[in-house]
């Protein structure tokens, strides 16, 4: 469920900061310096990058492809390698067997030779196991300083905002229910109240 | 004051917020805004109620509609809010459907009238994205208005407190 096909789910940001003058040649250049790099073909855990909204595997932006004036159309790709817990257990065990067997019988493996052991069951699977992919629209509003997000997981919004902000230097808040309310009564007498307010508490105590 | 706590003080506003959409679906079924016209509010089949801000107690997740709408009302009863629903908007003679939850005010599952379809070429794209873009703004601009018209009730030194007694009085009815 992202923002160009079926269901949408939104997350909504403010973006603020002041971007350099020229300020399409600054998301030409952050964008493309951001570009997502590819993970397969080595044993990353994870990529995160910029791509085109609706194609995971565009990363050249031919004619600025992102560029929809005002909006800045993105594409959040994000490459992910997950071991999972049982055959990393396995491939562990066989690690520690194999190492058991050069060892005087009865002697044991130390904490810390099991720990390598581990890493190096765990590496072996990374490099064998591709990265799944996953893309997230992104719909930037330059002239409204606001941004969107198809996404809602609070992993993918953390990834977001990390890369967003690492991009182009600007700041996103999340535009929570007291913020919204903030704007929207910006310049009214109710804007006191609303810093002010207190919760109403269950209702059924004045039924 | 710090934002963050400032924040985390205020998060009662989206649950009160949605408690009023359903009132409002209930009672005066929408309400006119500037630019849209009369949107109608409708309640969907699924809704979430919890504790209210700085009580304890457990989640109620109730679906289907006759039913729920008695067992939510109960819930609403025993103290509970608005946690997240689905709503329904009718904007312009035109249906959306979303999830909205009170934490956030963040919108999921948001459907829409209808759209074009992802094309290949990048003036299909375009078209699209401004397609959607238009939709799904009329969708937030309807949600605005009715959480700019909930805070100038809530808010107000007089209506506020009405507004609460006649939620309470709402929902100690029988559904």
């Amino acid at each position: 469920m992202g923002l160009l096909k079926g269901r949408a789910s939104i997350t909504r940001y403010a973006v603020s900061g002041e971007p350099p003058a020229g300020f399409w040649d600054f998301i030409d250049r952050r964008v493309k310096a951001h570009v997502f790099q590819d993970i397969e073909n080595n044993t990353e855990e994870i990529s995160v990058g910029w791509c085109a909204i609706n194609d995971f595997l565009d990363t050249e932006f031919a004619f600025m492809a992102y560029a929809l004036e005002p909006y800045v159309l993105l594409g959040l790709r994000v490459d992910q390698r997950k071991v999972p817990a049982g055959l990393l257990k396995k491939y562990h065990r066989l690690e520690m067997d194999k190492a058991l067997g050069f060892m005087e019988e009865g002697r044991k493996l130390g904490r810390v030779r099991r720990e390598e052991l581990k890493d190096k069951a765990r590496l072996g699977l990374l490099a064998r196991i591709p990265p799944e992919t996953k893309l997230y629209e992104v719909i930037w509003d330059t002239a409204k300083n606001e941004l969107w997000l198809g996404a809602s997981g609070r992993k993918v919004l953390e990834l977001f905002e990390e890369h967003f902000v690492k991009s182009f230097g600007l700041e996103l808040t999340p535009r929570l229910p007291f913020l919204v309310a903030r704007d929207l009564l910006a310049g009214s007498l109710d804007l006191a109240r609303l810093e002010e307010a207190r919760p109403w508490g269950p209702l059924a105590v004045e039924a | 004051m710090d934002l963050n706590e400032l924040l985390n003080q205020k998060i009662f506003l989206g649950q009160e917020f949605l408690t009023w959409l359903w009132h409002l679906s209930e009672t005066e079924g929408g309400a006119e805004m500037p630019e849209l016209n009369w949107v109608e509010v409708s309640l969907g089949e699924r809704m979430v109620l919890g504790p209210a801000m700085g009580d304890e107690g457990a989640r109620i997740t109730v679906s289907g509609h006759e039913a729920s709408v008695a067992e939510a009302r109960e819930a609403l009863r025993q103290g509970k809010l608005v946690e997240s629903l689905r709503l329904g908007l009718e904007i312009h003679g035109e249906e959306y459907w979303l999830n909205l939850d009170a934490a956030e005010l963040g919108i999921k599952s948001l459907k829409l009238p209808s759209a074009a379809r992802m094309g290949e070429d990048p003036e299909g794209l375009e078209g699209l994205v401004l397609e959607r873009v238009a939709m799904m703004e009329s969708a937030l601009k309807a949600l605005e208005g009715l959480f700019k018209r909930f805070l100038a009730q809530r808010l107000d030194s007089n209506e506020g407190p009405e507004l609460r007694k006649a939620l309470a009085a709402w929902a100690a009815e029988e559904a």
